[in-house]
């Protein structure tokens, strides 16, 4: 080995920084509150190692995907992060011990409805180190639910259209909550030929829904987000309505309508794609594997329960493969009532990026005491 | 007559007493025991790494990568989301790319679940001309928020 060659070795050794680690306990924080009342609230930070650890208020919008956005405080004196006052913004912890985080939110007496904000944990470190410099922050939500007059939940829906998205079919639009609280959302689409003839029901979440497994997508006040979902069914070419109903806080919303037109170009890739479902639970289509640099590939899994019964999907999640060298479906378990359609997220690691072949795994569908095995083959 | 009036008073305390004994003896009562679990996460083994490259070091279109793991354990669904900026050195920047497992810059813990589980972060960047970027040491700041939403 070349003395230059050592040296070097020695460097990214010596230079690697070991960043103190934390756990922090409630992640989440929900008070009932009335305007003019002073909460108190609290949280631990438990010091896996010993650290240095800073704590910051952090404002939270809705993304269009539905993710929740951290952004620093702009002092906007209508939002939760500028009523928090933190006793202990930085402190010290040991390791294996912890420290009880204090604050106290004073509720402006205009306020009322719903209010979120990120506490932010995080070890304070000047960011003096070579190369990636990795920070970890916990956020713990604070929601605070102000007790006043109440307003109407109100709504608007928008952009309803068919997306082609690398050869499947959508049916997407925009949801907006008016309201000052927020609610969850169940939207569902209806695809009808120029008859009214009911062609076709589409479940619509935004991707954020979509990913926790979520049964309805939470929207907050004053958000936009986007909502879609997968159409199944094959259209010949033709124009079509599409029509949305929302129920918002557990009320009906209005009813939203759009033409649709599928060409004969999408009609062909709908078509290529589709065959008959089999019996019981059953996948709509053999997920397409997008293999990505490092031997990386992800797929969305589509799935339908024909059964007159709920069923309960379970995904593998430590079964034996000998390409991969990890793999995980988001969610692990997946509910469905009859005839609800539902999608997973695989994404696997293949052990070698230059052996990349399709794999199958085998799901466990329990519907009441029955169980049986479902296989979910890929295709690259 | 007053001594018989004095042991009745006993005789009746007493009694009334007893009898309340006897009776807290023969009820039954039943408490419910309750607790509330909050919710934990904690996100560890996780440092900072440099990024390496198998191309020629500083030829245009090198690829830089680099990888950690991190243990993710916590008692409900979680989210982790990563974001990151280009390395730089202050005056010229790389472009950079970040993933988390799979290529995504996000993902959930399952729903309903407890959870504990081994994670990769990676970084990779890929130098442009040769003259677009000074040669020397290149570092960026990459967060990991855990979150319960």
């Amino acid at each position: 080995m070349k003395y230059s060659t050592f040296i070097l070795i020695l460097w990214l050794f010596s230079t690697r920084i070991f960043a103190a680690e934390f756990a922090v306990s409630p992640m989440m924080i929900e008070l009932e509150s009335s305007p003019r009342v002073i909460e108190n609230f609290s949280f631990q930070v438990f010091g896996k190692t010993a650290g240095e650890v800073k704590v910051t208020a952090w404002d939270m919008e809705q993304q269009l995907t539905g993710h929740m956005g951290f952004v620093e405080v702009n002092g906007d004196q209508e939002k939760l992060s500028s009523w928090i006052q933190l006793d202990n913004p930085t402190f010290s912890v040991k390791k294996d011990e912890s420290v009880e985080v204090t604050g106290n939110v004073t509720i402006p007496p205009w306020a009322n409805g719903s209010y979120h904000t990120a506490v932010m944990v995080e070890e304070a470190r000047a960011p003096d180190a070579q190369g990636v410099v990795v920070n970890v922050r916990y956020a713990v939500i604070l929601n605070i639910r102000v007790e006043g007059k109440k307003s109407r939940i109100r709504s608007g829906f928008s952009d309803l259209r068919l997306i082609n998205q690398d050869g499947e079919f959508y049916i997407a639009g925009r949801f907006v909550n008016n309201s000052n609280r927020d609610y969850r959302l169940h939207s569902k689409a209806q695809v009808r030929s120029d008859d009214n003839k009911l062609l076709g029901r589409v479940l619509l979440k935004t991707q954020s829904a979509w990913q926790r497994g979520d049964e309805a997508s939470r929207v907050f006040p004053g958000a936009e987000v986007e909502v879609f979902g997968l159409l199944t069914k094959p259209l010949p070419a033709g124009n079509y309505q599409a029509m949305v109903r929302n129920r918002f806080g557990g009320r009906h919303q209005p009813t939203w309508r759009a033409p649709v037109n599928v060409t004969s170009e999408m009609a062909k890739g709908m078509q290529g794609d589709a065959k008959s479902l089999p019996e019981g639970v059953a996948l709509l289509r053999d997920p397409v594997l997008k293999v990505r640099r490092g031997g990386y590939a992800s797929t969305s899994v589509m799935l339908v329960n024909n059964q007159d019964q709920a069923v309960e999907i379970r995904f593998p999640s430590s079964a034996d493969q000998d390409l991969l060298s990890e793999y995980r479906f988001t969610p692990e378990v997946l509910k469905l009532q009859p005839s609800q359609r539902g999608m997973v997220i695989l994404n696997q690691k293949y052990k070698d990026e230059r052996d990349v072949q399709p794999v199958k795994f085998l799901a466990q569908v329990v519907g009441g005491e029955q169980v049986e095995w479902l296989e979910i083959p890929t295709q690259l | 007559m007053k001594n018989f009036k004095k042991v009745l008073l006993v005789t009746v305390v007493s009694s009334l007493i007893s009898g309340h004994a006897l009776a807290a003896n023969l009820d039954s009562d039943s408490a419910t025991v309750s607790m509330a679990v909050s919710q934990y996460a904690a996100l560890t083994g996780l440092d900072d790494f440099v990024l390496s490259t198998t191309d020629t070091d500083g030829a245009a279109g090198a690829v830089y990568s680099g990888t950690d793991s991190f243990n993710l354990e916590s008692n409900d669904q979680v989210r982790v989301s990563l974001s990151g900026g280009d390395l730089s050195n202050g005056t010229d920047s790389v472009s950079t790319s970040y993933s988390m497992d799979d290529g995504g810059t996000t993902f959930d813990t399952a729903a309903d679940s407890v959870h504990n589980g081994t994670h990769t972060v990676a970084a990779s960047a890929t130098l442009g001309a040769i003259s677009a970027q000074k040669a020397g040491a290149y570092s960026t700041v990459i967060t990991l928020t855990v979150a319960a939403l």
